[in-house]
């Protein structure tokens, strides 16, 4: 998107925000519950015994390596696929049995899919009748994902980035309580990235409740609020970010004598994860304080310059997490 | 449903493949009507006024004729359109009843189906008339009444309800095969290969199976649309009775191919 473009996006943005309606938060009302969700594939089990739920007002970040079951997830919740065993509820009502309560959700399941040979307005003109929506209400979306200039051009021409946002004002159009994003940042460029991080944390304090799937861990941990980690099928953690992210056992030793006070290090068991550069050690502590390493060091006379706590990012706490599952 | 079928309308219409259709019926379903314009025709009379709708809808009478070849291409692609593009996720997930779904675009197929057949009625007036101006005839403005169009609009209705079960089962084949290429291929065989050839061999096999030979889809049909007993001799005497049965295999197909819609999963790439 060229500058004046972009600069146009975030006006209609703006102004756009108003004009949609939401609902208040209340973070105890559960709005999709899973419960006992199982769906296989012959020998394969894509999501095993899963039961989640996400309150009103929640933007819940869905991570998981690829292939742990976060698209089949989707999948089960938005009716597509028939689970195995256990059901879906969103807003208190079964979605097999009830597929009418998926009005109130808006969704972009994988990439945006498309009539190739119609216009970006012409798609949404076939979705706005399926779901009783004003031609003025394309429009408007249309210029909130800063799609109005092409939307006259097939959609078999759009760029990868072109067709996420199509898929995001799909999502949009009937302006949903809920909204199910998977991926949504895949393919854009990182002013369009950042665009949809924004639009999505925007919505998110609007009231919409947000599920929001994607493998940048660094745009949920910006913009969510409770997140799960999935894999194989299975929810290894769940929870706010703050509280999953307790304080961090990684800490950055500055010695002189990395070379001798990595094997050092290296020979206690509550020592994990070390790394030697230069100037410094990087380390993960099991069960101990940053003061033990001090004290190690000390008593084979070498005297650290520094001891410097790292931060703990959704990131370490994600491999942390499916790295324990691994070693399991 | 009214803006589910107005959703296909603009899926059909704006679809170039729809018209390419559309023209190579109109263009190779009058060929001979052309030859008898502009060159010498053995039998030009079946191409005279009202003759030539009789010829026309005759010619179409059949599952294999080239408006049921059309009809089942454009019923295929059109669902498994929907499978191959993805926009079965996109479509559905706002909340519409897979059932509801199958129905409109079966309903705005079929209108389709009943707009192609118009369109050929509407072309054959002129050719008609171009080929009795060339061969000297007098244009029998007679027909040209209540009764002439009551006899048209019987001869329609047969040979619409004869392509009826051709569209159920590109549905029925797409939704098994969950695929354009799958669907064409078994619905093509199907309609094609295996009934008449069922057909054939009950037959050829005689006693019982000769018997129940004409309650095959292939025969039903040409009972129910035989208006024209020199080229179709007439298998089924009673056209109400074959008219029932097709219903009933339609029904079978119907009801097995919107079953399999509303039960399997609509994939996606990844697991």
């Amino acid at each position: 998107m060229e500058g004046k473009q972009r600069r146009a996006f975030w006006v209609s943005i703006s102004l756009n925000f108003n004009r949609l309606s939401c609902a208040m938060p209340n973070s105890n009302e559960a709005v999709i519950q899973t419960h006992q969700l199982t769906k296989r594939y012959k020998d394969l089990v894509a999501v095993s015994d899963l039961n989640l739920e996400i309150h009103r007002g929640d933007v819940f970040g869905f991570l998981g390596p690829n292939g742990s079951g976060k698209t089949t997830t989707i999948g089960l919740m938005l009716g597509l696929l028939m689970p195995n065993d256990g059901n879906v509820e969103v807003l208190g009502r079964d979605v097999r049995r009830d597929r009418a309560v998926l009005r109130k959700v808006g969704a972009m399941a994988e990439t945006a899919a498309f009539y190739p040979y119609l216009s970006g307005y012409d798609n949404l003109r076939v979705l706005s009748l399926m779901s009783d929506v004003s031609q003025k209400r394309i429009w408007e979306v249309l210029e909130l994902v800063g799609m109005k200039d092409r939307a006259k051009s097939r959609f078999r021409t759009y760029s990868l980035g072109m067709r996420q946002r199509l898929g995001i004002a799909a999502a949009l159009l009937s302006d949903p309580e809920i909204l199910l994003l998977d991926e949504p940042t895949i393919g854009l460029d990182p002013a369009g990235m950042k665009e949809v991080r924004h639009l999505v944390a925007e919505l998110g304090r609007q009231g919409k409740t947000i599920f929001f799937c994607s493998h940048l861990l660094y745009e949920v941990e910006q913009i969510c609020s409770r997140v799960a980690i999935i894999r194989r099928g299975k929810v290894l953690a769940e929870g706010k970010i703050a509280e999953l992210l307790h304080p961090s056992k990684y800490v950055e030793v500055v010695v002189g004598e990395t070379s001798r006070a990595s094997d050092i290090l290296k020979s206690v068991d509550w020592v994990v994860n070390l790394q030697s550069g230069e100037k410094s050690i990087t380390l993960q502590l099991r069960d101990r304080e940053a003061s033990e390493v001090v004290r190690l060091l000390a008593g084979h006379g070498i005297y650290p310059s520094a001891v410097i706590p790292k931060s703990s990012t959704l990131e370490d706490f994600f491999l942390e997490v499916t790295g324990e599952e691994k070693k399991q | 449903m009214k803006n589910l079928i107005q959703a296909e309308f603009i899926k059909i219409f704006k679809r170039f493949n729809v018209w390419v259709m559309l023209f190579i019926l109109l263009l190779f379903q009058n060929i001979p009507a052309i030859i008898a314009i502009f060159g010498k025709f053995q039998n030009p009379s079946a191409y005279y006024l009202p003759q030539i709708f009789t010829t026309q809808l005759s010619a179409a009478a059949t599952p294999s004729s080239l408006i049921g070849m059309l009809i089942l291409i454009f019923t295929v692609s059109s669902l498994g359109g929907e499978y191959g593009w993805g926009t079965l996720r996109t479509v559905l997930v706002r909340g519409t009843l897979r059932r509801d779904f199958l129905t409109a675009k079966l309903l705005a197929i079929l209108i389709v189906l009943l707009f192609w057949f118009l369109a050929l009625l509407l072309v054959s007036l002129p050719l008609g008339w171009a080929v009795m101006r060339k061969m000297n005839q007098e244009i029998p403005w007679g027909f040209f009444n209540l009764s002439g169009g009551l006899v048209l609009l019987e001869l329609l209705a047969r040979t619409y309800y004869t392509l009826l079960p051709v569209v159920i089962l590109g549905f029925f084949w797409t939704a098994v095969g969950r695929s354009v290429g799958v669907g064409m291929g078994a619905a093509i065989v199907h309609v094609v290969v295996a009934d008449p050839l069922i057909f054939q061999l009950f037959r050829t096999l005689g006693g019982f199976w000769a018997e129940v030979s004409p309650y095959t889809m292939t025969a039903l049909g040409r009972s129910v649309a035989t208006f024209r007993g020199e080229v179709m001799p007439v298998l089924l005497s009673n056209q109400l009775l074959a008219a029932v049965v097709l219903l009933a295999y339609m029904g079978i197909f119907g009801f097995a191919a919107l079953r399999i819609f509303e039960k399997t999963d609509i994939r996606f790439t990844a697991v």
